[in-house]
């Protein structure tokens, strides 16, 4: 190579130049040096190409591309190959159909005063929470209308939000989770993502979508908020500010027909069952409730499997009992109430389980 | 920018069938590819068409893809070819024409550069983006691929469709022009320096 004859052009075109001037190395710049100071003539050589090489490199128009092309193109393409493989989607939606059915529900009932709770959580600027929120542009919406307002959120989620109701989000989700905060009444339905958790923030609560579907009831006056799982899973832990330790630690993970009672005042968390516990198979089989000299524990495990709910029972005390009955109309608790009664057992609900107390028949 | 083996194994990842490789390699390139897209035709719509049936078809023959440590020289290759052979039969894209073009005015472009860069390079970046609009289309493609995207001599001759010569050609020539427009800025730093040395002893 006679870089001593070179002109701005050639080394401008130099591979070995041009990997010094973008991403010297130390080799790279012990030969560079090394070859100026024996050739000081060509200094304004290597100047002007340098110069070039580095104005060339910024000129570039990619980086006007706007963010908004890319991301419409994005969902394009996504768009075609879900239409191109809408067959395959198909079957996947049928089998977690539990799952995916209901869109997640976030409902928060909130008085006027709901507003007030949002901008003191504003204001709390020390919390890990609002430190991430900064870097993200958020939207604000508020419906003071009599009507529900829809807003679609960038990740293809919806939120319908209720009267009187505030809801912050951002623009772009970024980041590994989606946060939103509410105050108020609002359906939410959740597009599932595994890799980014959605949080909704609201009276120091956080419910984290580890799957698709739940509901909270939160009366802004009253001293607890509640969550109701109606499929998949969902985490429920306070929003303590700077733990020590992981708060979902302390929460618990709900799952069909379990809700968690919050309490506001203490920040603890108790499991239980809904009061409406509905069927988790979108079809059950007719015969499912129809019992004919069923042991105890086939009873149990229709109402397990029905209610996605944990029954345990003494198998051993309860291998004489048989039950010939038909429950399919009857909902969870009308059930349990007719079965003990003809096991003359008795039922409690403890942390999200069904106990049996049962002395044998 | 990702090393040759992180490139294969997102690359591998997205063989296998994994989504959010896919997803990654469309963000990594997908401005970069809009921006080079630009720089074969003004069409907008030809240039997003063409990235959305470069993905399409990317993800739908995955498996039978071989394997590569540079899915940018993959994808801008495979890119032109897909303008230039819609270009070459479709009247339609060829009748439309540089008004579709979405706001990317290269006004903006300027002044978000005039805030990032230090005062002394401003005149630098003037004067090379004169010579830049001398020059021609096709000098203009091999000078953003080499300087804007670090693709080697070789790479571009095949993105571009052209010989190993032609490419080195196109490169030099351009440069040579550029040169031009830099050297009085260098000329006059010449001076400058002079100046000062013989002040200074």
């Amino acid at each position: 190579m006679n870089y001593d004859q070179y002109l701005a052009e050639d080394f401008a075109a130099d591979d070995y130049f041009k990997e010094w001037v973008c991403e010297p190395t130390p080799e790279t710049q012990a030969f560079w040096q090394a070859f100026l100071a024996g050739y000081p003539e060509r200094y304004y050589q290597v100047e002007e190409a340098r110069r070039l090489v580095i104005g060339l490199n910024g000129i570039d128009r990619a980086a006007a591309v706007p963010e908004w092309q890319v991301n419409r193109l994005w969902s394009r393409i996504e768009e075609s190959i879900a239409t191109l493989e809408a067959p395959y989607r198909q079957q996947l939606w049928r089998r977690d159909y539990v799952l995916q059915l209901a869109a997640a529900v976030v409902l928060l009932l909130g008085t006027g005063w709901g507003y007030y709770v949002w901008q003191e959580q504003e204001k709390a600027s020390d919390s890990p929470v609002a430190e991430q929120s900064t870097s993200p542009v958020w939207e604000e919406a508020v419906n003071e209308a009599n009507k529900t307002m829809t807003i679609q959120l960038s990740d293809g989620s919806t939120v319908r939000l209720e009267k009187n109701s505030h809801l912050r989000y951002p623009k772009d989700f970024e980041g590994t989770e989606r946060q939103v905060y509410l105050t108020g009444d609002a359906f939410f339905e959740i597009q599932k993502n595994p890799n980014r958790p959605f949080l909704v923030y609201a009276n120091g609560l956080i419910t984290k979508v580890l799957g698709t579907s739940f509901y909270i009831h939160a009366h802004q006056e009253a001293p607890d908020v509640t969550v109701s799982v109606r499929s998949g899973r969902v985490s429920v832990y306070a929003d303590v500010p700077n733990p020590k330790a992981d708060p979902e630690a302390g929460g618990v993970v709900l799952t069909p027909n379990q809700k968690a009672i919050f309490q506001r005042k203490d920040a603890s968390i108790s499991k239980s069952l809904v009061e409406k516990p509905i069927l988790l198979m979108e079809r059950a089989p007719a015969q499912l409730f129809a019992f004919e000299s069923a042991s105890a524990r086939q009873v149990f495990d229709a109402l397990e499997k029905a209610y996605g709910v944990e029954v345990l029972f003494d198998e051993e005390l309860m291998k004489e009992c048989q039950l010939t009955l038909n429950l399919t109309h009857e909902n969870l608790y009308q059930k349990l109430e007719v079965i003990c009664k003809v096991l003359g057992a008795e039922y409690k609900l403890i942390d999200g389980q069904i106990i049996i107390y049962s002395r044998g028949c | 920018m990702l090393s040759k083996s992180q490139n294969k194994a997102l690359w591998n990842a997205f063989r296998e069938g994994n989504r959010e490789a896919f997803q990654r390699i469309y963000e990594l390139h997908s401005r970069e590819l809009v921006g080079y897209g630009y720089k074969i035709t003004s069409n907008v719509q030809l240039v997003e068409d063409s990235i959305h049936d470069l993905f399409i078809e990317l993800w739908q023959s995955r498996a039978n893809l071989s394997e590569t440590d540079s899915i940018k020289f993959y994808l801008f290759r495979s890119l032109r070819n897909k303008i230039q052979r819609v270009q070459q039969r479709d009247v339609f894209y060829n009748a439309t024409s540089m008004d579709m073009l979405p706001e990317v005015e290269e006004e903006d472009n300027f002044m978000e550069q005039k805030w990032l860069r230090p005062e002394g390079q401003e005149q630098l970046y003037r004067q090379l983006r004169e010579g830049y609009q001398q020059l021609s289309p096709r000098q203009q493609q091999a000078i953003d691929l080499r300087f804007t995207h670090h693709f080697s001599n070789e790479e571009i001759a095949r993105i571009m469709g052209i010989n190993y010569q032609s490419a080195c050609k196109f490169i030099y020539s351009a440069l040579k022009i550029l040169r031009e427009t830099v050297r009085i800025f260098c000329v006059s730093l010449l001076l400058l320096s002079s100046f000062l040395t013989q002040r200074l002893f």
